[in-house]
């Protein structure tokens, strides 16, 4: 072998890329050589010192930004493919004279959102209900278009109380309604994703605990257990989780949750769920928690849990790690 | 890959964008932080994770599942910072200027290396071709395996092996004094 040869065989033997061949010729050679000792010495050295220089930590605050950010522009994007196909749509069969219009159309594209905008706030002050309807979808659309960018949320957190909403968009709606409505609820679980603002997240999650959701927006609730920035948004979630049917998805978020959170309370309230709907997907984790954790409680906890399958599984528990 | 994830993956070649975002924080953390470790450059690694994202909330009709996702999304980041490299030579790596935040500085590390040596390894690292350098963050950094790095630069297992030996060797070299005292050589 020659100098070069052997010198890539101690770089392949530190990164543990050689198969069992390799490794018994390339040790042989090591027991002889002195320089091959020095240079395995060096490499390894110099991963050391690059590891630990290089080694980051990415905050949940930041992934949290930048995951709002995504949503954004992901949101402007689908509006823009809606906007062009409609275009398109628009124009298929139709004459020149009667393409005018449409070209027409296309230009003031926010025409029909300030048109409708404004029959809201006519409506509004006049007192008429007859357009709650209307101003429904024309809010659906604000918000699959991304123009509702800030929400003023006015309620008393009385349940029987409605809850207003001034909606600051191209132009300002104000909106009532409980937790019981559709609109109230999907206006809700958009601000929890969305809304910038740690406070305000909270006061949502606040609101809609007082709505019986009966398995409505479990992905939303899911994502906010385990992306939220704000603690209490993060375990309001998971509280609010325990009532929902526990599927697959739903474990394996709890999973991530008891393993990775930095909040006691809420990889708790994920142990509850775990607790509640046992599967053996879970053990290996419960596991890790048990013997590594720091907190004493914790570890106790998830051994509780474990003896429960212990019982349900006549004193054998699998896969042990 | 967990069912779970590949339920996901599903919904979101559907058009599911929630089972995309659900996606999106399931993977995000290793790719900000490879982001990080690529361009060593705050601003320039978020852009690159929104990049990263948003081709692949384009293209995931594409992916077939015969990869990893993780594999998928480092295969779409590699390309994109050296094509970034390459074309607007944009996302070169820096080194840390005083007058420049560098996120990864203010990080604690274990054990803490010298000031100089930090600095020379950056130098050593950002004077890498940028193939090497990325296959040596990709396996020192992020714990790939060879065969993982070959699929996701989509270059043999041999030339892996080759361009790892190069930038250990300029590494290992550049840090030999610094290592064993700067008066044995």
């Amino acid at each position: 072998m020659t100098k070069i040869q052997l010198k890539e065989q101690a770089a392949l033997y530190v990164l543990k890329e050689l198969d069992s061949h390799e490794i018994s010729a390339f040790e042989a050679e090591l027991a002889q050589i002195e320089a091959c000792q020095k240079w395995v010495q060096e490499y390894k050295s110099t991963i050391k010192q690059t590891e630990s220089l290089y080694s980051i930590a990415v905050s949940e605050e930041q992934l949290h930004f930048q995951r709002m950010s995504l949503r954004k522009i992901i949101n402007a994007e689908n509006n823009k493919a809606l906007d062009a196909r409609g275009s398109h749509l628009d124009n298929i069969g139709l004459s020149d004279e009667e393409r005018k219009p449409v070209i027409h159309k296309s230009i003031s594209v926010k025409q029909p959102v300030w048109m409708a905008i404004a029959a809201i706030i006519i409506a509004f002050f006049l007192g008429k209900n007859m357009t709650q309807k209307n101003d429904a979808m024309d809010i659906i659309q604000l918000m699959n278009r991304g123009l509702l960018t800030h929400v003023d949320i006015q309620s008393n957190g009385n349940n029987a109380q409605p809850i207003n909403l001034a909606i600051h968009a191209s132009n300002e709606i104000e909106y009532s309604g409980n937790v019981k409505d559709d609109l109230i609820r999907n206006i809700l679980f958009y601000l929890l994703l969305n809304d910038e603002n740690p406070g305000k997240r909270l006061k949502v999650i606040k609101l809609l605990e007082q709505a019986q959701l009966k398995e409505k927006g479990r992905n939303v609730l899911i994502s906010s257990m385990l992306s939220d920035a704000n603690p209490g948004v993060r375990l309001k979630s998971a509280r609010m989780l325990q009532s929902y049917i526990a599927d697959n998805l739903l474990i394996d978020a709890c999973v991530k949750s008891i393993l990775e959170d930095e909040n006691i309370a809420v990889r708790l309230s994920a142990m509850d769920i775990l607790e509640a709907h046992p599967t053996p997907e879970m053990i290996p984790a419960l596991q890790v928690i048990r013997l590594m954790d720091n907190h004493s409680f914790i570890q106790s906890r998830a051994e509780s849990i474990l003896a429960d399958f212990e019982d349900l599984n006549n004193g054998k528990i699998e896969p042990e790690i | 890959m967990k069912p779970e994830v590949q339920h996901l993956i599903l919904d979101a070649k559907t058009g599911n964008a929630e089972a995309f975002h659900a996606l999106v924080a399931y993977h995000d953390e290793k790719m900000m932080t490879l982001a990080l470790q690529l361009t060593r450059h705050q601003q320039d690694a978020e852009d690159l994770y929104q990049e990263v994202f948003l081709k692949a909330y384009r293209y995931i009709g594409s992916f077939r599942m015969e990869s990893s996702f993780y594999t998928w999304l480092y295969r779409i980041m590699v390309n994109s910072f050296l094509n970034h490299q390459k074309k607007e030579g944009k996302m070169e790596i820096q080194e840390p200027s005083l007058d420049f935040p560098d996120p990864i500085e203010a990080l604690p590390a274990d054990p803490a290396p010298d000031k100089e040596i930090a600095n020379q390894i950056n130098h050593l690292l950002s004077s890498l071709p940028k193939q090497q350098k990325t296959v040596f963050i990709l396996k020192h950094l992020q714990g790939l395996k060879i065969r993982e790095i070959s699929e996701v630069m989509d270059i043999s297992s041999g030339t892996i092996k080759k361009y790892l030996f190069r930038a250990m060797e300029k590494m290992r070299s550049g840090l030999k004094d610094y290592q064993f005292g700067r008066n044995q050589s």
